[in-house]
């Protein structure tokens, strides 16, 4: 749909009530829209995009009535604002009238002259937005990656913009026009070696525990973490949330997608983590061995009041890669518990998961066992 | 005495309305904003008003009667035997939040159209309300509405304060702009009328715009803290974690039931500013119990007490920066809460 909009100024010294009172069923729209000289399409709140436009006006020394109506597309009328800018202090907005049953404005504008004045007339625009995604081009050995964003620009305003200034809260500004319907990509983030850790994560309240006793093989998501800092050749800025593809060179010229995932926002000094899909190579096994009520207390009708559960654990890695891989072993107790041994060391996340870091060599196994005591229990 | 003799005919209209509403531009490092205030005033009475005085009326007036309903009587106090004010009670009672009054002045004259300045805003006392006076007269046709400026104040401080309570709203942060509305904010000769404000930033010393959010707030009297609600936002991060959880003390009974026990919790909260500017955090958590004891460690910054069962942290944080506050808190339960 193409926009109507139409920025005009009718200019009377006197009688200009009148003529407003008298025609206020059908004002005369006829005074040629003058050009946009700049427009701004400002795209930092994710949720709302602003315009801004400059213009030139032909005032007349006195009261002006300017018009400012839209059809075809959605402006917030209380978020439009007018900036005199060529004369600020001899030019001033003096009221704001809403003609019935229209999307339209009338600026009343005192003027000190008669002169060209530039003003910008800035507004809410529904159905503009943005949507931000990453490109991650992994080199063979899965060490680094080019990694470029891109800003998809989305115009479905019912507005042309044949010449804008597009910006974000950072990054490059994009000088470029884009049309109704229209979808634009641009690229504004490219860092070449941002070095990645390619990371294992089994964890055990999503995965199966013993692999033999499903038919279909089990997966372990393989993730890529990227690190928002200066190491990174990143770090300036938070990262968007968006999409993420990871394509890897495939060794004869040519890339291969390894996967998408959906990105968070990243702050600086966050990882980014991209979930590319499940690797079949590293088997986790895990059988529980021990599971025992100890310390229990008998209220004098010998109900059980208060008891403790002495639970072993032991796990099973396999790597059948060629290569090293660092597994990521995601580990639950609930409740109050007590570690009495781990062969391996872990990090508390929270108060019920353990998460173990395992660097595994090729073609190798490790085992884990860990007995813990979970207390006071009711 | 005969001849021409000038009259003034006063009467109650329905369909005229007003709203108050706002715009707020932050300066480039947000320590500033610059308020402006308006009245929208609509015409939907049915009559053109030429050159009218407006008047609007800031407060709760009480109403009984419906004014459409009472042009719509036949007789204008009824008839006997059916009710004039509406069923027992009151409860078809009505009550303005806003009125306004426009009275018909004289023909402008063409000098008048001549003025160069927005019209002022006369603000009073009333009784329990403040009377807006604009100066001057106002021409809106029926169905037209009308924004006229109200104030405009520049250099208001302000707070950027960013809240998290999971209670309240949800495991997000929420950004709030805060001032009070007193002489040292620049303000506070009047209250200010509920409505509407959109907050934008200025970007640049070409005054380019960016826009912060919207907030609808309540009437705000003299020396009233405001807080405008921007709502949730990215860039500060709070992350409450609890890293270890044991009950101890227990009690049992003479049944050996057990009768009471305390429960231990020690939480971790790591709070980021990813901003450029400094901010202010400000943090509540609520217990389920009246019964507890607390002990703060780490970067806490500011700790109260709010009431009986909530406790508050505030927090600055510098720009691009982060702290992590520590606490545990032991809840008593059963007999143990009567120690």
């Amino acid at each position: 749909m193409k926009t109507i909009k139409r920025l005009y100024s009718i200019i009377t010294l006197t009688g200009i009530i009148t003529v407003f009172a008298a025609t206020a069923e059908a004002r005369i729209k006829l005074v040629a829209l003058p050009e946009r000289l700049t427009t701004i399409i400002r795209l930092d709140n994710p949720q709302f995009t602003l315009i801004e436009e400059e213009r030139v006006l032909t005032l007349q020394r006195g009261i002006n009535k300017v018009d400012f109506s839209w059809n075809g597309v959605s402006i917030d009328p209380d978020s439009i604002r007018l900036a005199i800018l060529t004369h600020a202090k001899d030019v001033t907005l003096l009221n704001v009238s809403y003609p019935p049953n229209e999307s339209a404005l009338v600026w009343e504008i005192s003027s000190a002259g008669a002169w060209e004045e530039k003003v910008r007339v800035s507004y809410l625009l529904s159905n503009i937005d943005r949507l931000i995604t990453y490109k991650a081009l992994a080199d063979k050995q899965e060490t680094a990656v080019d990694f470029k964003s891109h800003l998809i620009l989305r115009n479905f305003s019912g507005e042309d913009f044949e010449h804008a200034r597009v910006l974000l809260d950072y990054g490059q500004a994009f000088e470029r026009g884009i049309n109704h319907e229209e979808t634009k990509q641009l690229l504004f983030l490219s860092a070449g070696k941002v070095p990645i850790k390619k990371v294992w994560k089994w964890d055990a309240a999503i995965q199966a525990w013993d692999p033999e006793k499903i038919n279909q093989n089990v997966g372990i998501p393989v993730s890529y973490k990227i690190t928002n800092d200066d190491e990174s050749r990143l770090g300036d800025n938070a990262l968007w949330g968006g999409k993420v593809r990871v394509y890897q060179e495939d060794g004869h010229g040519s890339t291969i997608l390894l996967g998408e995932d959906a990105v968070g926002l990243t702050p600086v000094g966050e990882d980014m983590e991209v979930y590319i899909g499940d690797s079949r190579d590293i088997v986790v096994t895990q059988r529980k061995m021990l599971d025992r009520k100890i310390n229990i207390r008998y209220n004098s009708n010998r109900h059980v009041v208060l008891y403790d559960n002495e639970e072993q654990i032991t796990t099973k890695i396999e790597n059948f890669k060629d290569s090293e891989a660092l597994l990521t072993l995601v580990q639950h107790i609930p409740g109050e518990w007590e570690m009495k041994r781990s062969t391996l060391k872990y990090s508390l996340k929270n108060a019920n998961t353990l998460e173990y870091e395992i660097a595994l060599a090729p073609n190798s196994e490790k085992e884990l066992k860990f007995h813990y005591v979970r207390k006071n229990i009711r | 005495m005969s001849g021409k003799v000038p009259v003034e005919i006063s009467y109650l209209t329905s369909g005229l309305s007003w709203r108050a509403f706002y715009l707020g531009t932050l300066s480039t490092d947000e320590k500033e904003m610059r308020l402006k205030g308006y009245v929208r005033v609509t015409n939907n009475s049915g009559e053109d008003y030429e050159n009218a005085q407006v008047r609007l009326i800031v407060g709760k007036v009480h109403l009984i009667d419906q004014i459409a309903q009472l042009a719509q009587q036949q007789y204008p106090f009824g008839r006997p035997g059916y009710a004039v004010y509406g069923a027992v009670g009151g409860a078809q009672r009505a009550s303005g939040n806003k009125m306004m009054r426009m009275m018909n002045a004289a023909a402008m004259d063409a000098s008048v159209a001549m003025e160069q300045a927005p019209k002022q805003v006369i603000k009073e006392g009333l009784s329990e309300y403040f009377l807006y006076t604009i100066e001057g007269t106002e021409t809106i046709p029926n169905g037209w509405s009308k924004r006229l400026p109200s104030f405009d104040t520049a250099g208001v401080p302000v707070v950027n304060l960013y809240k998290y309570e999971e209670e309240r709203y949800g495991r997000g942060v929420l950004r709030f702009l805060s001032f009070k509305n007193d002489e040292e904010h620049k303000l506070g000769e009047t209250p200010i009328p509920g409505g509407m404000i959109k907050v934008f930033r200025s970007v640049n010393k070409e005054k380019n715009l960016s826009y912060e959010g919207q907030s609808n707030f309540k009437y705000i009297p003299v020396e009233e803290d405001v807080e405008l609600n921007l709502g949730a936002v990215q860039t500060v991060v709070v992350e409450p974690t609890l890293m270890e959880y044991h009950t101890e003390n227990y009690r049992f009974d003479r049944w050996e039931n057990i009768s009471g026990w305390d429960e231990v919790r020690d939480f971790k909260i790591e709070i980021k500013n990813t901003r450029e500017i400094p901010v202010k955090v400000e943090i509540q958590r609520n217990f389920n119990t009246t019964y507890w004891k607390i002990k703060n460690s780490g970067e806490f910054g500011k700790y109260e007490k709010v009431d009986v069962d909530t406790v508050k942290y505030t927090l600055e944080l510098g720009p691009k920066s982060q702290k992590t506050l520590n606490y545990v808190l032991t809840t008593f339960h059963g007999t143990r809460a009567e120690i």
